[in-house]
């Protein structure tokens, strides 16, 4: 299961990728509408994550230290709900939040047959500081190593942190649902009303009422899951679903600025997206490279009159989710939002060289409504300088 | 790690002088020669009973240009064990010049060769390294191959390398 680990934008709708970026605005806004709203809404918006391959399967079994180095298993708390709430460290101030308040409404949990654990990668003496620091009276277990947080898919490749995702068990053992998103100083409340949908006989998946495509991997002639960026132009967040909203065509390019390849297509890429612009294509610039800022990447664009939307996608993570590789390469998207073409923009760098233009072929098709029949060359060209996960 | 920017810098603007400032013998005589995926796969069976090591970089490719000297010390360290380090630049030809002087600089003198088809790559390359790779999967350099001296292709690594890694990686097939 490499691939859960890379799933940081989890939920698929424009809603739910704004509501990321918003970040602790979104929940403190839910609470006030009431337990019952609060419901609805958290299944609506879709904020447990559907796509996470744990759910329906058997959550990973696990014996693990609590903070007076207390063994606890999962296998012992068959017939009550069970919420897994893991969280990057001890003594930050996030986590402290988070800890704070499950606390703060443990007897709550106990009233609908749940138990909660917290769960971080750091011992049992670091557990019983923060306990006694900060007055935490739940049970906070200890996964040192991360073992357990690498079967739920929680610790980043090469990571010693776990993400702050919270995994609902079911009394039967199973996941019904994973939460990717949480609000740190509300995170008991709004797993007390995830319990509640969830014990309704709704798991993260049904509740969702038109399943948008997961937010995984993309994969050829299939929809592809909506994210959003930051604009390199406006500042703005622009999304895939508002940029190609009736499109007959999207097209999604990686670039740089410093790359001489990149470079190299700077001038076919002004004049295909203006070209196509008339005919009902979207171009999509995304800067992935962790060393070209957004003002450097807004400048480069002005000078080289790439004048569609350049996107940063900062951490990698679209990069990720397309498994681009270098500069430039393109991917396409129908007027459905399949991904119908991935590689070359054509093959040759050298402009004069060119003998098949890949990306113009798939184009024509589209814009007429043809299927995409090309088959484009492999993209050949700079390395997308990743950030390091730590 | 050298930035783009940086090494483009290092390339591009001193590359004159390089070129200039490079032995005659060099710079002048044109130290690589053009190759395609066929005479890649000649150069590493006239090779037989060594354990070749080849390496495709470029100018351009700040990862490349920053593990090449560690390329070069490896091959050093371990001619006398029989390891051949191929060198192939994937350069347009009108490039030449600074590829050869940066080959000079490194202090290559043989096996090195320039990509007939410039900074395009020739998927026939591909089909006789990688011939698992999806179709649709992209290539960037560095790449390096390693084979053994039965000729057998043994190791793909892409991305930039430590000595140490290149070390780790032959020490197997040097013994």
């Amino acid at each position: 299961m490499p691939d859960i680990t890379r799933k940081s934008f989890a939920a698929p709708a424009a809603l739910a990728a704004l509501a990321l970026l918003a970040g602790a605005v979104a929940a403190p806004a839910l609470l006030e509408r009431g337990a019952a709203t609060v419901a609805a809404v958290i299944a609506a918006d879709t904020a447990l994550d559907a796509s996470n391959p744990l759910v329906g399967k058997p959550a990973p079994a696990f014996s693990l230290p609590d903070q007076n180095d207390k063994p606890v298993t999962l296998a012992a708390q068959k017939g009550k709900w069970v919420v897994l709430a893991f969280y990057p460290a001890d003594m930050t101030s996030g986590c402290t939040l988070q800890n704070r308040s499950y606390t703060a409404k443990k007897d709550a949990f106990t009233g609908k047959n749940a138990v909660v654990f917290t769960v971080s990668t750091q011992g049992t003496d670091s557990k019983k500081q923060f306990c006694s620091k900060e007055g935490l009276t739940h049970t906070l277990l200890s996964d040192v190593g991360g073992g357990i947080a690498k079967a739920y898919g929680v610790l980043p490749e090469n990571g010693k942190y776990a993400r702050r995702w919270t995994f609902y068990i079911a009394p039967d053992g199973r996941v019904a649902g994973v939460d990717t998103k949480i609000d740190v100083a509300t995170a008991a409340e709004e797993s007390l009303s995830i319990l509640d949908t969830l014990s309704k006989g709704k798991t993260g998946g049904a509740a969702a009422p038109a399943p948008a495509p997961a937010a995984g991997k993309v994969e050829m002639g299939k929809p592809v899951a909506d994210f959003t960026l930051p604009d390199t132009a406006s500042g703005k967040t622009a999304s895939l679903a508002e940029l190609s909203k009736a499109k007959k065509a999207t097209v999604v390019v990686w670039v740089s600025t410093q790359c001489p390849v990149s470079n190299d297509y700077n001038e076919r890429l002004a004049q295909l997206s203006e070209q196509y612009a008339a005919r009902g294509v979207q171009f999509i610039g995304v800067n992935s490279n962790s060393r070209e800022a957004v003002p450097e990447i807004a400048a480069h664009a002005r000078q080289n009159d790439l004048a569609f939307p350049i996107l940063k996608d900062a951490d990698n993570a679209i990069a990720d989710r397309f498994e681009a590789k270098v500069t430039p390469e393109a991917f396409v998207l129908d007027a459905k939002g399949n991904l119908v073409f991935h590689g070359a923009i054509d093959d040759s760098r050298d402009a004069t060289k060119v003998k098949t233009k890949y990306l113009v072929s798939a184009l024509d098709a589209l814009v007429e409504g043809k299927p995409v029949t090309v088959q484009p060359g492999r993209a050949f060209g700079c390395t997308i300088q990743r950030v390091a996960r730590n | 790690m050298l930035s783009w920017k940086r090494s483009a810098a290092l390339l591009a603007a001193p590359a004159a002088l390089v070129t200039l400032a490079a032995p005659m013998s060099q710079a002048q005589s044109g130290a690589v020669t053009p190759i395609d995926a066929a005479g890649l796969k000649k150069q590493v069976a006239a090779r037989k009973g060594k354990v070749v090591v080849v390496n495709f970089w470029a100018t351009w490719c700040g990862p490349c240009v920053e593990e090449f000297p560690s390329l070069v010390t490896l091959q050093n360290k371990n001619a006398a064990k029989g390891l051949d380090l191929v060198t192939v630049s994937f350069d347009e030809a009108s490039d030449k010049g600074k590829v050869n002087a940066f080959l000079a600089k490194n202090k290559i003198k043989k096996g090195a060769f320039l990509n007939k088809s410039g900074s395009d790559l020739d998927d026939a390359y591909i089909k006789y390294l990688e011939p698992k790779l999806p179709a649709s999967a992209a290539v960037a350099l560095p790449r390096t191959y390693i084979f053994n001296r039965s000729g057998k292709l043994v190791k793909v690594i892409t991305g930039s390398q430590t000595l140490a890694q290149f070390q780790a990686a032959v020490a197997p097939h040097l013994k």
